[in-house]
């Protein structure tokens, strides 16, 4: 579209979307055009008036009574339904909010009542207040407050009932109270879970800030003032206009909690509340290194640095709480983006979702894949199909908001860029591949799949490029072993083989690097499938190949692999060798042998010492590591116990079973603590073995029956756990009882000859079965004679 | 209907909508000293306190609207009869017209100092700056808007002189709300970046 003025531009901005002038404003010009600023003067000029109007617009209709303008500050004394307003409670932009007791006889009652600036309703329509009442409603949670009901006294005073919180602002009760950081990180969990729940639903709260939680008598706090997402915009005005000082600060006032780019007015992302818990977080005053770190990557600038999501901010907190380390900040922009996706697949707004997708598409059509970047006409292709997608979100948005999921629109975009772009099949393969990759993952793989499939049908990787295609493909088998279908894998695993001998003798830098991650993606694939040689053969063959374009991590990661399957195969001499291998290759990323993923891999090692019985190296080697863990973790965290346990292992198997029933027991107790029971069990069977050692037969045979338990509830009868606890416990009756379980054993044989067919503790129950249920029968065969 | 200005003259109890009428039709200025005084009287008869903007922040275009919806109130008891102009539409933009040429009149009278003691001025009950200057940008703005976008002038100076609302401006001249307020918003914007 054109405009002859920037006038008639403005008029149109206002009519599409009055709220988000600025940014598409954007769509239409840039900064370089003639009347650009003459657009944002006017865009501006138009939020101040909306600022000013108020009611006066209204109340010059009655100029006989001369109403003052704040006769929406005097309203106590006043009915309101069953309610009397009692007293008011505050004042802001949009209105006022008064205490209302019920005093209709029925009940006692308190509530807060809403009441938003008759003007305001007027210009932002009727539909204004019920909007906002719409995400509330949605929003049940203990700890938000709740909307009870909607109203208008007269025609234009409309108002909200909602719940009151007799409390204090969450900053102040941390004082006053004398909080320990403990109960203020608590609370401060609370406050996550109730904008996680938001998230959820689809709202961003936008104005996450102490004067809007309070603690109320019981201690827990509640969430309020949901749906000034708005009021934003017009700080980029203020930066226009910097002559007008008084209005900067007005919007100063609440820009503490505000996040950059709710200050520069740019769409707001649930990345924005992550912001203002941050900002919150610091404000709780909770004097602790680890605490700060949390708060600092809330409060990043950039928003891909921030915590991806309420939940993984709660999970540091946790991790916090529980001595374990916090999650790693990842350097890698591919893996930020895709989490980025993962984000906006599962808990996203709307706006944002869009806004994230568009983003992260662009990242990758425009930087990732440079063939598209040579084409003009792919990119303007893309760009279009951006355009319309924006279209879309404000079509939905004004009418059908909530009634879509996230996942629903995904759906329909990929639909769209399957038929729109059919002109540009290189841009809509690479949208429809971002599709694929970003439910992949959401963990959606069979949505994924979907998408896979259409691409796969619509697009000739033998004609493209090959590093390519040798991607798609690969993703394409990683999805269908996730959903259980190894022959489809195992086929896009071969059309991967197929692609590579296109290439000639000298493979190009993305080429090899497409066929390093094959490599890498393939050898997981066969070590599930128990393929060992195989693993080792592509493993060996990607290290030696593409040493150069393969990061440390994932080179660090294929030895680990190596060692794991020598391991199994009981050649702990190579096993060796490349656990170590790896442990000093992720060392040497990390800088030290000490840093958190380290730790874990030198443990893995030391079990395998064990397993070749270097009783001796494992010894000293879990004294040094649990020294390591002291100084990185504190004391008396989960992976301290665990390393705990496997000394106790090492003691036991060296003979030393009383040494070893001093230490296990209390470690024991603390990794049950934990909510993955995993450890816990682990560590149950090794003190029942301790035992049984200690000739404790009666309590072993207890600890076994409580680790089985624990093993079925948390698990699952056929989970692996549960297979493993009664195979165990089968050795245990027959080694320490002299008992020889049939039944168990012939339950553990029907578990074990399912799912778990190819493992190898499956072959040793078969060879155990084969034996005691074959001279079984042959005893009764004779004895039939 | 046919009928003369000049009867106008006679001094007999004039309807108004016919004079407003020989104002804009023939633009006469006798009929514009009727239309005038008969404004002032109503004006004085309806206004028991007198209207003041008590904060010294408010600018002009906040005050406007206010101040001149005691006009509003005069139309009450001046409703046009629709035979005499082809639409209300008109009528109401003639009004509206006539209470801006006469508001620049007066403010012009008033800085001149050439105000005789008996003639009646709108500005004695409508509270504006006693400078010349922002009133002058403001209606200079106006004539511009007229030109660039006509629609967006039309229901501003109704707005401005008339002291309506989007919903009284919808009502009379028909036209649904969301455009008055688009227009109108224009309007403002447009004007607040021009004074």
């Amino acid at each position: 579209m054109n405009f002859d003025t920037s006038l008639a531009l403005f008029q149109h901005l206002l009519e599409v979307d009055e709220q988000h002038m600025l940014e598409n404003l954007s769509t239409f010009i840039d900064e370089n055009h003639d009347f650009y600023h003459d657009v944002i003067a006017l865009i501006c000029a138009h939020h101040e008036n909306m600022k000013q109007t108020k009611f006066k617009v209204l109340i010059g209709k009655q100029a006989d009574q001369l109403v003052e303008d704040s006769f929406i500050h005097e309203l106590v004394g006043q009915q309101v339904g069953v309610y009397k307003l009692v007293k008011k409670l505050g004042q802001g932009g949009m209105g006022a909010v008064y205490l209302g007791e019920r005093n209709d006889g029925q009940l006692e009652q308190k509530v807060a009542i809403k009441f938003v600036y008759p003007s305001i309703s007027l210009l932002a329509g009727k539909n204004f207040l019920q909007s906002e009442a719409q995400y509330l409603a949605n929003l049940e949670h203990v700890y938000i407050a709740r909307l009870y009901t909607l109203g208008a006294l007269e025609q234009e005073l409309q108002y909200m009932v909602m719940e009151y919180v007799d409390g204090v602002a969450i900053d102040q009760y941390c004082i006053t109270e004398k909080l320990d950081a403990k109960t203020r990180l608590t609370l401060f969990l609370k406050v996550c879970r109730a904008v996680q729940f938001a998230h959820k639903n689809m709202v961003i709260h936008a104005d996450i800030k102490p004067s809007n939680i309070l603690v109320d008598q019981h201690q827990e706090p509640k969430l309020m003032d949901f749906g000034i997402a708005n009021s934003f915009h017009e700080s980029q005005c203020i930066e226009e206009n910097n002559s007008n000082l008084a209005k900067g600060n007005i919007v100063a006032a609440s820009r503490e909690f505000a996040s950059p780019e709710q200050i520069e007015g740019k769409k707001l992302t649930t990345a924005s509340d992550i912001f203002s818990l941050g900002m919150l977080l610091k404000r709780l005053g909770i004097n602790n290194e680890e605490v700060t770190r949390i708060s600092n990557r809330c409060c990043r600038q950039n928003i891909e640095e921030r915590y991806d999501s309420v939940e993984l901010l709660m999970l540091d907190i946790q991790n916090h709480q529980a001595n374990y380390p916090l999650q790693e900040d990842s350097n890698s922009t591919w893996i930020k983006v895709k989490k980025s996706l993962q984000r906006n697949v599962v808990f996203v707004g709307i706006a944002v979702l869009f806004i994230g997708v568009v983003a992260a598409f662009s990242t990758n059509v425009y930087f990732k894949s440079q063939k598209l970047e040579t084409s003009l006409a792919k990119q303007k292709a893309v760009a279009e199909f951006m355009i319309s997608i924006f279209q879309y979100a404000n079509v939905t948005r004004k009418s059908k908001i909530g009634k879509y999921t996230v996942e629903e629109m995904l759906t329909d975009i990929s639909h769209r860029a399957k038929t729109e772009l059919e002109q540009y099949p290189e841009a809509r393969l690479a949208v429809l591949y971002e599709m694929a990759k970003s439910y992949q993952a959401g963990k959606n793989f069979q949505r994924s799949k979907v998408i896979l499939d259409d691409i796969e049908s619509i697009y000739d990787f033998d004609q493209g490029n090959i590093d390519l295609g040798i991607n798609f493909y690969v993703t394409k088998a990683y999805v269908a072993d996730k959903l259980g279908e190894p022959q489809q894998a195992q086929l896009a695993y071969e059309r991967v083989d197929e692609l590579a001998l296109k290439l000639g003798n000298y493979p190009s830098e993305p080429e090899q690097r497409a066929l390093a991650a094959a490599a890498v993606s393939k050898s997981y694939f066969l070590y599930k499938q128990g393929k060992h040689d195989l693993v080792k053969l592509t493993i060996l063959q990607a290290l030696n190949q593409y040493q150069h374009v393969i990061s440390l991590t994932k080179k660090s990661s294929m030895h680990n692999t190596l060692g794991v399957v020598f391991a199994r195969e009981n050649d702990f001499a190579n096993a060796l060798i490349h656990l170590e291998k790896s442990i000093a290759l992720l060392a040497e990323k990390y800088g030290s042998n000490r840093h958190a993923s380290v730790l874990q891999k030198r443990l893995n090692l030391i079990e395998t010492y064990i397993l070749a019985k270097e009783y001796k190296r494992a010894e000293t080697g879990l004294d040094t590591l649990i020294q390591d863990i002291k100084v990185e973790y504190g004391v008396n965290s989960p992976i301290e116990n665990e390393s705990w346990v496997s000394l106790a292992r090492v003691y036991r198997l060296q003979g030393n079973c009383s040494k070893a029933a001093t230490i296990v027991a209390s470690a024991t107790n603390v990794l049950l603590e934990q909510n993955d029971k995993t450890d816990g069990i682990l560590a149950l069977m090794e003190q029942a073995k301790i035992e049984a050692c200690t000739k404790q037969v009666a309590l072993s045979k207890q600890i076994f029956s409580r680790a089985i338990n624990i093993a079925q509830q948390q698990f699952g009868k056929d989970s692996y756990k549960h297979l493993v606890a009664q195979y165990r416990f089968y050795n245990f009756q027959k080694e320490h009882l002299g008992v020889i379980n049939k039944n168990l054993l012939a339950d553990v044989h029907a578990l074990s000859m399912g799912k778990y067919a190819k493992r190898k503790l499956t072959q040793n129950i078969i060879k155990e079965y084969q034996v005691v249920i074959n001279s079984d029968k042959n005893l009764q065969i004779q004895s039939g004679f | 209907m046919e009928y003369s200005c000049h009867s106008l003259k006679s001094g007999a109890p004039a309807n108004f909508t016919q004079i407003l009428n020989c104002w804009v039709v023939q633009n006469d200025l006798n009929s514009a000293n009727q239309l005038r005084s008969i404004i002032y009287y109503h004006l004085k008869g309806i206004v028991k306190k007198q209207i003041t903007n008590k904060s010294s922040s408010n600018t002009l275009l906040e005050q406007l609207p206010n101040t001149t919806s005691l006009l509003h109130e005069v139309l009450v008891q001046l409703s046009p009869p629709k035979e005499i102009f082809d639409n209300r539409e008109q009528f109401f933009t003639s009004l509206a017209s006539f209470v801006r040429w006469v508001l620049l009149d007066d403010l012009k009278a008033k800085s001149a100092k050439k105000r005789t003691a008996n003639s009646e001025s709108l500005i004695d009950f409508i509270s504006l700056p006693d400078e010349l200057e922002p009133y002058i940008n403001f209606d200079n703005a106006l004539s511009k808007l007229a030109n660039i976008a006509p629609r967006s002038y039309q229901v501003a100076l109704l707005h401005y002189f008339l002291g309506y609302d989007i919903d009284n401006i919808s009502a009379e001249l028909t036209i649904k709300k969301s455009t008055v307020y688009n227009e109108l918003s224009v309007a403002k914007a447009y004007l607040r970046t021009q004074c």
